[in-house]
Order: structure tokens, then C-alpha cells, then sequence
């Protein structure tokens, strides 16, 4: 019974948790990168003809509503998560014991078992509208019921007849009117937002409504879903995001396109079509991997500002090609020189590259300024003096390796950890292009060198895209887990308990979900869209 | 007035009337007799008797006050039982926790503990290495020296 209550109480907190995820997307059909496991069919990105994102409570609400979550089929969905770990997940981190007493108790009164109470009420579509934030805020939440449903609540909760069509249900402090076939709540004192939505319910409009917004024609490029979230940002990134996400089978589906004053990410060198099979054949050795298109400015303003010897020169700005991939792999502590009980991470780099023979003297030109420059700008400070490597000694094809750990021991302190630092690096030609490859570790470098020549599937996507890429969740959650009995050698005691509690929020959340894929496109400076794919966690049976 | 359909048979007549008795009514109307007043006898034999206008005055008060109280004390049995009532288990009333607030109180508290996080991780830095310790400088030796040098 206790579970049941749980499970119903935190179904719409995880909802809109699972909603409000800003990093979510990929249409049901469109091929989540991996042709081998997603049939690709044609015009996968495009909605259907006529339809659009926008959700159709937009039609009652006024056009200055912050925040919108609408979700239909509410008691499919909650069936379709039921047992699920993501649930599970999402019900740890966002319900208390007070939603668990109080949804008790409304099910108490109304005489209903908690589950019936939520397919019965909040199962066929539910809209919670927010305008204005903080103590200013107003609130509605709009129910699709029949009016069967509505006597029933009447007979049962007996509310209070406060005016024509008003009743207010006093055990709950809020008010509610019945316009077929939506049950209007607002606060017990009714406020603006209410009134407003009973009028446009009512066909009495008065200043138009959310959905004729003229911002929102961006609704129509993206696929609707059973959840829907709309909300509105605050300065300075200004504008606002609306997501929509729908569960097909295994996986999660969130499409999002949003407007910005400020985009949360910098705009592209250059548009570019690149193709993201090549992220494919990562999968087995990166716990995680991000693809973007090169950047043609030489490197990131950052680097460049923390050691400028990391820019690269006109002629090896020239010889960049399409694409550069970011990888996060992971070692076993215990396998290290001075074992310990860790999972640690190591990092990839790869940039492609369009004469093998001129990358191989670049990186190592670019590597042997990079150690002399921090040698002399941060040697003294940080303690280190890094060995400067030689590349003219060594065959172009040999792959060069440089010993970090004195520079990681001067970052994170004297643990073992620091030892397994080091940079290694190589050039590798697979097909007809080649890749600059760097790593912090050896074995990682090999692994993904072998990955890169490999072919890539046949019949991988191409696409104009700011970014795209993958997590292994569950094995992120794991690394991230073993993290948490090395809290104390990396971080100030006041912090470790913080620490500790994040990571296992996040391992928590990780354990929901096997599999995440995404990829960003970014059509104007200002827009943004992104389409993610989350393969979750099989149900678990009891 | 005589109503003429009246003809019950004991109803007399104005001339049925003995013209003597008629003269006598008259002439005791035209000289009444002067007779003692009884008045206050009977209204006393009745229950009313004459009050000063002080112990009037103090009745009125007494009733009006009598009044007020009753009032008062009606009014409090009311206020005592509509709180009773309030607080019997029959009350209805706003539950401890609504589903509206506990979820308010939820969605609120889940922020504030994940911008705590965030506030942390932003701000977070890794433990630094144990920093060596600096010379101390020789007590013995005497900084104002041309060179310095110790006591032997």
C-alpha cells in the first residue's frame, strides 16, 4: 500500500523531472545514430504533416504564462514506467513523505485506491500553468474529465459552493469549476491566471492565448509528444525552450527547440554536414563521447587564454578537416602501478585532419611548445618540470608518450591516481580520412586508434549539426560510484559530504537509464534544437 | 342603529322604553355623582402599582443589563461550540497538508537542495597538494648584520 502511495505521488514529479530534463530528444523514428538499432526511415525528422508540438491547453491559456507541463495519457505512461528504475530513480530524488501523506489522504476522502485516484483524475490530460515566480505566482491546473467524474468528486469531497459554477473544496484549500470537459483548480483564493482560464474555457476570450503566440511557430518543427513542457527563461539567457517527450517501447524520446537572448552554447565556426557514424564504433571503449565540428579559430578561447602555445598556426588551422570527438573512457585503479580501489577516467581527443604526414609534425610541434610553455608559466607555481618530448627522434608512426603525473599530482595532490596520468599521442589514417589523436592513458589511446580505423556502419546519418553524442549511462553511474569512498583524497573535508551526495543523485538517476543519445542543431545564433534518445532500464519484477 | 331584519323577540325598542326611566338617565348623565376614585386600588389589586421615577429608571437599567447578558451569554455558547465544532473530528477543514502545498514544498526544497549542489561543484576545487613549509629564518643570526652570521 505504502509503495502504491509513493509510486502515484511521485509519478508527476518524475514526469516533470523526466520533462524538464534539458537535454532529452530524438524523434521515434528518426535513427539514434546507431543504424543497427534504429531503423532509419525517410524524413525522420520531420513531424507529421498538420501536426504540432504545441499542447493544446495553449488554446485556454493567456499568452503570459512562464511555465506550462501538460501530459496526456498520463495513467498509459504511468503504467508504461511502473517498475521501472528511472522511476524508481526520480521518486527517490523528487517526492517527500508530506506528497506521499497528502496524496493518501485525497485518496482516502475520495474513496479510491491512490493509483485509481491518479488514472481516474490526472490519466487522460493534465495541465499545470504557472505565470509570474516566487510569491507572485499564480497557478492553475486544468483536468480532462468526464462528467461522471465530476459528480463523483462532488459527492465525495462535497465542496462548498462559493458562486455561480465556483466551488471550493475546503480539505484542499482550492477552488474548481467544471467547464465539459475540463475541471479548472486554482488557489484557494482564485487569482488572475484562474479567472483568465475559466474565460478562455468558457469562449469568453479576452486578449488571445499561448497559442497564438507567434514565438511558438518554432512548435511546428518538432515531433509532439504524450508530455509537454514549456517554460520561459530568465535573464540573461532570455527566451524560452519547449520540450516534448513520448515512450516508445524501451525508449524515451524528447524532442526540444528553444529561442534564446543568449544561447546556453556558442555559436558554430561554420554550418557544417558531417556524418556521426564514426561514434559508433566508441561505443565499446568510451563511457562517453561528444562529436562537434572542428573548430576553425585554432581552439577554444579558454586554452588559449590558460597556455597560448595551444593555438595552432595558419598552416595547421589549414590542414584541419570536419570533425573533432571529445571521449571519456575508464581504467580500473586497482590494475595501476600503485593500485587503488577506483574507477579512474581517462580522456580522448581526436581532430580530423586532411594530411596525415603534416598532422604528425604539427602535433608534435604543437605538443613540444604546449610542455615548454607550461613549463615555464606554471612549472615554479605548480612545482612540475615536464620531460619536453623529441618527435624528430622517434618514426612518424610511433606513438609518443609524455609523463603527466607531476602535473596531475600539482592539480588533484599526491594520489595514485596522479601516476596513471599522461599524455599520449598519435596520428592514425583509417579510409580515406585522419585523425590527431591525444590521451591521457596508453591503453585508451590504442583502444580508441583501433576504433577509428574500423569502418564506420553502413548508412550513418549525416546531418547539419552542432553536436551529437552518447553516454553509457549505467556505466557512467557505476565509474561515478566508485568515485564515492575516494571523496576525502580529492576534496576538502566541508565539501565531501556535498560531493557524496551528488554523485550518488547522479548514480541513482544513472541506474534508470542504459543507454542516452544525442545531437543539437543550432539554426540560428539564437535557436537551438535537440533531439535525445534515453534507452531505459528494463522493469524490474518483483 | 336598529337593524330592521333584526327580529329576535326580547330586543326592545326605543318606544318600548318607560319615558320616566328615560328622564332619570338623562338627568344622572347631565349631574354626575362625585364618587371616590378607585383607580389605584384595582391597578394595584391588578399587580400594577405607581414606582418613582428612580426606581423606574433603576428597573429599566436591571432588564436591559439582564438582557445583555443573555445576549453575551448566548453569543459565547455559540463561539464555544462553532469552535468545538471546528475542532471535533466532524470539522471540515483545510487537511495538515494539502496536495498543493506538499507538493509547493517538494518542488521547493528539491531546487533549493540541487542549487546547493551546483553552488558547491562550481565552486569546488581539488584538495592541493600539502604545501612545504618555508624556512624559518635563523634566530641566531642578526638580519641587521653587514653578513649575517650566528653566535658560536
Amino acid at each position: 500500500m505504502l509503495r502504491a502511495m509513493t509510486h502515484t505521488a511521485s509519478i508527476a514529479a518524475a514526469l516533470l523531472a523526466v520533462a524538464a530534463t534539458p537535454a532529452l530528444a530524438m524523434p521515434a523514428d528518426l535513427p539514434v545514430i546507431s543504424p543497427a538499432t534504429a531503423p532509419a526511415p525517410p524524413a525522420a525528422d520531420a513531424p507529421a504533416p498538420g501536426a504540432s508540438a504545441l499542447p493544446h491547453s495553449a488554446e485556454i491559456l493567456p499568452p503570459d504564462v512562464d511555465f506550462l507541463l501538460q501530459i496526456d495519457d498520463g495513467a498509459i505512461l504511468r503504467k508504461q514506467l511502473e517498475n521501472r528504475p528511472l522511476t524508481t530513480s526520480l521518486q527517490g530524488l523528487l517526492t517527500d513523505e508530506r506528497m506521499i501523506a497528502a496524496w493518501s489522504a485525497l485518496s482516502a476522502q475520495m474513496k479510491m485506491e491512490p493509483l485509481d485516484l491518479f488514472d481516474r483524475y490526472l490519466g487522460s490530460s493534465s495541465t499545470l500553468a504557472v505565470r509570474g515566480s516566487g510569491f507572485s505566482a499564480q497557478w492553475v491546473l486544468v483536468l480532462h474529465i468526464d462528467e461522471a467524474d465530476h459528480r463523483l468528486l462532488r459527492e465525495r469531497m462535497e465542496p462548498q459552493v462559493v458562486a455561480a459554477g465556483l466551488q471550493k473544496l475546503l480539505e484542499q484549500n482550492v477552488v474548481m469549476t467544471y467547464v465539459r470537459p475540463r475541471l479548472i483548480i486554482g488557489p484557494q483564493e482564485p487569482d488572475g491566471l484562474f479567472k483568465d482560464v475559466v474565460k478562455r474555457a468558457e469562449g469568453v476570450i479576452e486578449g488571445g492565448s499561448l497559442a497564438e503566440d507567434p514565438k511558438l511557430r518554432d512548435a511546428s518543427t518538432i515531433r509532439p509528444g504524450s508530455i509537454t513542457f514549456f517554460t520561459r527563461h530568465a535573464p540573461p539567457m532570455g527566451g524560452w525552450s519547449l520540450l516534448t517527450a513520448s515512450l516508445t517501447g524501451e525508449r524515451l524520446l524528447v524532442n526540444h527547440t528553444g529561442t534564446y537572448d543568449q544561447a546556453p552554447v556558442p555559436p558554430r565556426s561554420r554550418p557544417l554536414e558531417f556524418d556521426a557514424g564514426v561514434l559508433e564504433n566508441l561505443k565499446k571503449c568510451s563511457l562517453m563521447a561528444v562529436l562537434e565540428p572542428v573548430d576553425e579559430g585554432g581552439g577554444d578561447a579558454f586554452w588559449a587564454a590558460l597556455l597560448p602555445e595551444l593555438m595552432l598556426d595558419r598552416d595547421a588551422r589549414t590542414n584541419l578537416k570536419d570533425r573533432t570527438i571529445l571521449m571519456v573512457g575508464q581504467e580500473e585503479g586497482r590494475m595501476a602501478e600503485k593500485p587503488f580501489d577506483m574507477l579512474y577516467p581517462t580522456f580522448a581527443f581526436a581532430v580530423e585532419v586532411k594530411d596525415p604526414v603534416a598532422a604528425a609534425a604539427d602535433q608534435d610541434d604543437l605538443v613540444e611548445g604546449a610542455v615548454r610553455g607550461a613549463n615555464r608559466r606554471y612549472g615554479e607555481l605548480g612545482r612540475f618540470m615536464l620531460a619536453v618530448p623529441d618527435g624528430a627522434k622517434l618514426e612518424q608512426s610511433a606513438v609518443r608518450r609524455i609523463d603527466l603525473s607531476q602535473l596531475a599530482k600539482a592539480l588533484v595532490g599526491d594520489h595514485p591516481f596522479a601516476d596513471t596520468v599522461s599524455l599520449n599521442y598519435t596520428v592514425v589514417t583509417a579510409g580515406t580520412t585522419s585523425w590527431q589523436v591525444y590521451a591521457t592513458d596508453a591503453d585508451f589511446l590504442n583502444q580508441v586508434v583501433d576504433a577509428l580505423k574500423r569502418d564506420p556502419p553502413a548508412g550513418a546519418r549525416r546531418g547539419d549539426w552542432a553536436s551529437a553524442g552518447f553516454a553509457s549511462a549505467r556505466r557512467l553511474g557505476s565509474h561515478l560510484d566508485s568515485w564515492r569512498a575516494q571523496v576525502n583524497s580529492f576534496f576538502d573535508p566541508a565539501d565531501v559530504e556535498t560531493v557524496r551526495d551528488f554523485l550518488e543523485s547522479v548514480c541513482r538517476l544513472a541506474e534508470g537509464v542504459d543507454h542516452v543519445e544525442w545531437r543539437l542543431d543550432q539554426p540560428a545564433v539564437n535557436r537551438l534544437r535537440t533531439e535525445v534518445s534515453l534507452e531505459l532500464a528494463p522493469p524490474v519484477t518483483r | 342603529m336598529i337593524d330592521r331584519n333584526d327580529h329576535r323577540p326580547n330586543s326592545p325598542s326605543p318606544d318600548d322604553l318607560d319615558p320616566h326611566v328615560v328622564e332619570a338617565m338623562l338627568g344622572s348623565l347631565r349631574h354626575p355623582s362625585r364618587s371616590p376614585d378607585v383607580t389605584a386600588r384595582v391597578m394595584s389589586r391588578l399587580g400594577y402599582e405607581p414606582v418613582s421615577p428612580r426606581r423606574a429608571r433603576h428597573w429599566r437599567w436591571m432588564v436591559a443589563a439582564r438582557r445583555g447578558g443573555f445576549t453575551a451569554l448566548l453569543l459565547l455558547a455559540v463561539v464555544v461550540g462553532v469552535r468545538l465544532h471546528l475542532h471535533s473530528d466532524d470539522a471540515r477543514r483545510p487537511a495538515e497538508i494539502t496536495v498543493p502545498d506538499a507538493v509547493h514544498s517538494a518542488v521547493q526544497q528539491k531546487r533549493e537542495k540541487f542549487e546547493g549542489f551546483l553552488r558547491t561543484i562550481r565552486t569546488l576545487s581539488p584538495r592541493s597538494a600539502p604545501v612545504t613549509e618555508p624556512p624559518q629564518p635563523d634566530a641566531t643570526v642578526d638580519p641587521q648584520a653587514v653578513a649575517p652570521y650566528g653566535w658560536v
